[in-house]
C-alpha cells in the first residue's frame, strides 16, 4: 500500500500525524553538529559559508541544510533546485524522502504527507486568509509573530539564511511568520487554471521567462510585477519562509505538496512528459540527471514523473 | 521498518561517510556578481543585455547573485521566490535579511580544528 496524500484542512488525522512528525524530526539529534556542516560546506561548496553557534542540529535542520545547499550548487541556467525545469522534480524527490522520515519516526509506513490547497484559500478577503483555521493552535500556530501555540510552538529554528550566501547558527528560537505583510493576498484559482492549461512542460531558454507549466507553476510570470503561485506562497507567508532555509516553517511542505498537486494534474491531462530530455537543454536539468541529495540516494527526474510507487493523491481537483 | 529509512542515514553524506553526488561534474561555484544576461530577437536581429552589479552595504563588499529578469526586475539567489522593481529595494530587503540577532561565532575561530566538539546532548 502507498501513501494518500490529503488536504490538511479536511483529514484530521494526516494534520495530527503531520503536526506530531514533524515535530519529531526536530527533536531528533542524529549525530551530527554545525561544525559537521561547517566542514561539509569548506570541502565541497566554498562559496557558502556558515558562522555563528556550535551546536548539535537535528533531523529537521538538515533537510533545512539540503534544501539550502541544493540552492548553493549554481548551473547555467538557474540553481540545482530552483529556477528551471528541475524545480519539479527536485522537489518531489525532496518530499518522498521527508515523507519516508515522517513515515519512520511515526511508525507507519502509510503515511502521506498533507497538502494545503492555498488557492481555495485565495478566494477570501485578504483580511480573512491569514485568520483560517489553519493559522490556528489546532493546526499550524500563528500567521505573524514567533509560533507560540498548538503543536509548532515546540518546534526550534537552528539555521537561517542570511544575504551574500551566509547561512548563520542562530540561538534557538521559534518558527516567525508575517503572513499578508510582503504580499496581501494568496493565488487565485483563476492563476492555477492558466498553469495547468499550458501544453509543454517546459523549453528554452529553460529560465523564468518562459510562459509554460513548469515555470508558471514556480512562479516567475514574465508579464507580471509580482511573482505567483509557489512563490507567491512563500513571500505571503514571509518570515522564516523568504529565505533559502524555508523549510524551516513546515508549512514549506504544505506548499510544495500542493505544488506536486497541481503538477500531477497537468501530468495527468498532458503526459508524463518532461523536458529537457537526454542530451538536450542546460546541465543539472536534463531528464537524467542525477539531483543533489545528502539525505539518501539521488534520484534523476525520469524516476519520479510516475510517483504512484510512493503516493497518490486524494483529489486532484483545484479547488 | 521494511522499507523505510535508517536515522543513519540522515548524517552520512554531512559526516563525510558516504560521497556528494552532484548533476554536473564540475559545479559552478559561483562567488556573486554573476553577469545576468536577457537575449531577444527584435525585426530579426539579435539584441542581448549584459547587466552586473557591485553591491555594497556599509562600504562593504556583498557577493550577491542577482538575476535581471526580461520586465528589468531583479532577483536575488538568498530571496528565491521574490523579485524588485529596482536593484536599490533589492538591497534594502537584503539588510532586512540581516537584520537579526547573530550570536559569537563559534565555527570559524583561528585554529580551531573542531576536534574537541562539546556536545551538550552527550555531556
Amino acid at each position: 500500500m502507498t501513501a494518500i496524500r490529503k488536504d490538511i484542512l479536511s483529514d484530521q488525522t494526516a494534520r495530527d500525524q503531520f503536526l506530531r512528525g514533524v515535530v519529531l524530526l526536530d527533536q531528533e539529534f542524529p549525530g551530527a553538529t554545525t561544525q559537521d556542516l561547517h566542514r561539509f560546506l569548506s570541502q565541497n561548496f566554498p562559496h557558502l559559508s556558515l558562522s555563528g553557534a556550535d551546536q548539535p542540529v537535528s533531523t529537521y535542520d538538515i533537510f533545512v541544510f539540503w534544501h539550502y545547499v541544493a540552492m548553493g550548487v549554481m548551473l547555467d541556467v538557474g540553481n540545482a533546485a530552483h529556477n528551471g525545469p528541475i524545480f519539479l522534480p527536485w522537489h518531489r524527490m525532496y518530499l518522498i524522502k521527508f515523507e519516508q522520515h515522517l513515515q519512520r519516526v511515526l511508525q507507519n509506513t502509510d503515511f502521506g504527507l498533507p497538502y494545503w490547497d492555498w488557492a481555495e484559500d485565495g478566494k477570501l478577503s485578504s483580511s480573512a486568509q491569514r485568520t483560517t483555521a489553519l493559522w490556528t493552535e489546532d493546526f499550524l500556530g500563528e500567521s505573524r509573530g514567533n509560533v507560540s501555540s498548538g503543536h509548532l510552538a515546540d518546534m526550534q529554528v537552528r539555521l537561517r539564511g542570511m544575504g551574500g550566501n551566509r547561512l548563520e547558527s542562530i540561538n534557538p528560537r521559534p518558527i516567525q511568520r508575517e503572513a499578508g505583510v510582503n504580499y496581501q493576498r494568496l493565488p487565485r484559482v483563476s492563476e492555477v487554471e492558466i498553469a495547468l492549461n499550458t501544453k509543454v512542460y517546459d523549453q528554452p531558454p529553460w529560465n523564468g521567462t518562459v510562459e509554460e507549466h513548469r515555470n508558471l507553476l514556480e512562479g516567475w510570470w514574465p508579464n507580471r510585477e509580482t511573482t505567483e503561485l509557489h512563490n507567491r506562497v512563500h513571500v505571503w507567508v514571509g518570515g522564516d519562509m523568504f529565505p533559502g532555509t524555508s523549510p524551516n516553517d513546515p508549512v514549506f511542505f504544505l506548499n510544495h505538496c500542493n505544488v506536486d498537486r497541481v503538477w500531477e494534474a497537468w501530468m495527468n491531462s498532458n503526459g508524463r512528459d518532461y523536458r529537457p530530455g537526454v542530451g538536450e537543454g542546460p546541465q543539472g536539468h536534463r531528464i537524467d540527471d542525477l539531483m543533489v541529495s545528502i539525505i539518501g540516494d539521488p534520484l534523476r527526474p525520469q524516476d519520479l514523473l510516475d510517483p504512484s510507487q510512493w503516493y497518490s493523491f486524494d483529489d486532484l481537483v483545484v479547488s | 521498518m521494511k522499507g523505510l529509512p535508517n536515522k543513519s542515514e540522515v548524517v552520512k553524506v554531512v559526516k563525510g561517510e558516504s560521497p556528494l553526488i552532484l548533476p554536473v561534474r564540475h559545479a559552478h561555484h559561483h562567488s556573486g556578481h554573476k553577469k545576468s544576461v536577457r537575449i531577444d530577437h527584435y525585426k530579426g536581429r539579435e539584441i542581448r543585455v549584459e547587466t552586473s552589479y557591485n553591491f555594497f552595504i556599509d562600504g562593504e563588499d556583498k557577493p550577491l547573485h542577482v538575476n535581471v529578469m526580461d520586465n528589468g526586475r531583479v532577483s536575488c539567489h538568498d530571496l528565491p521566490q521574490y523579485s524588485t522593481k529596482s536593484a536599490l529595494d533589492l538591497l534594502r530587503r537584503i539588510v532586512d535579511l540581516d537584520d537579526i540577532e547573530t550570536v559569537d561565532d563559534e565555527l570559524n575561530r583561528p585554529h580551531d580544528s573542531g576536534h574537541d566538539h562539546h556536545d551538550p546532548l552527550n555531556s
